[in-house]
């Protein structure tokens, strides 16, 4: 794999967060492949069980992003930090894994707090450099009245 | 949805029945454990839309609970002692509607009955 290759995989990953935390979602969307399917899990020792909280395909995102203003949400800003720690490229696919921490700042006050922690596991479709598939494997299980955007 | 006195709640909604247990912890602090239940019956694929459909409500990035909770906390924050946050949400229906108040107040006035004494002057 070029350099290039890699920075422009990178690239994709940190503009992907970059769109969720402004609520463009129509950009996000247009990182995506039209059969995206995007899913937030975690693991419960408590039940030693792998949960699923959110799995979408891509018009399933596209509802959710839509119905959001029909919804009474916390408007507090959330902001992701990724750091993309291995890109490898197979065929058509490239598998990323990344690290993820979520920030919110509330929005009565303006206290930052760290909201979770985990993995993004992404697939990305090559050479047309769209996410094809996104598990979010959260370390997390406690996310207080949690948030209507997915991570 | 079915309420329990004193402290439980029985709520079916799409393929999930979820069981709420309130425990007091003190005057100011409750204990609440929400459990959605589906049948040990289920094949793999009912399980999995069984998940979906209790999640997409009731999960941490469901539609229904952040609402609701979201309500609770900032309630909670503007009514506490000392407090400098400036909203309190109110929200009703009439007619025994799931968000009538009937249910709050048929909770008090059981609570009396039983207390021997109103619960507007405990």
């Amino acid at each position: 794999m070029k350099s290039e290759q890699r920075q422009a995989i990178e690239e994709l990953i940190y503009r992907s967060c970059l769109a969720l935390d402004a609520r463009d979602f129509k950009s996000f969307l247009e990182l995506c492949d039209a059969q995206f399917r995007y899913t937030i899990t975690t693991h419960s020792p408590e039940i030693r069980r792998d949960m699923v909280w959110l799995d979408h395909d891509r018009k399933g995102m596209e509802t959710l992003f839509t119905n959001l203003p029909r919804h009474n949400s916390d408007h507090s800003p959330i902001t992701r930090h990724a750091t993309v720690y291995t890109v490898d490229v197979n065929g058509a696919a490239a598998e990323v894994v990344s690290a993820l921490q979520v920030f919110r700042t509330q929005l009565d006050g303006g206290a930052t707090e760290l909201f979770a922690v985990g993995r993004l596991h992404d697939t990305v479709k090559l050479p047309a450099l769209k996410l094809a598939k996104r598990v979010v494997r959260l370390e997390t299980r406690l996310l207080g009245y949690g948030y209507h955007i997915p991570f | 949805m079915v309420d329990l006195f004193p402290g439980m709640t029985y709520n079916l909604r799409t393929s999930v029945l979820r069981i709420d247990t309130m425990t007091p912890l003190g005057p100011n602090e409750v204990l609440i454990e929400f459990r959605g239940l589906g049948l040990k019956s289920d094949t793999a694929e009912e399980r999995t839309q069984r998940v979906f459909d209790h999640n997409m409500i009731w999960g941490p990035f469901g539609r229904n609970l952040h609402e609701d909770l979201l309500g609770v906390t900032g309630q909670g924050r503007a009514m506490r002692k000392g407090t400098d946050s400036r909203y309190v949400i109110q929200g009703r229906e009439e007619n025994s509607t799931i968000h009538d108040e009937v249910g709050m107040r048929h909770y008090y006035a059981e609570w009396s009955k039983r207390m021997g004494r109103p619960a507007h002057a405990p």
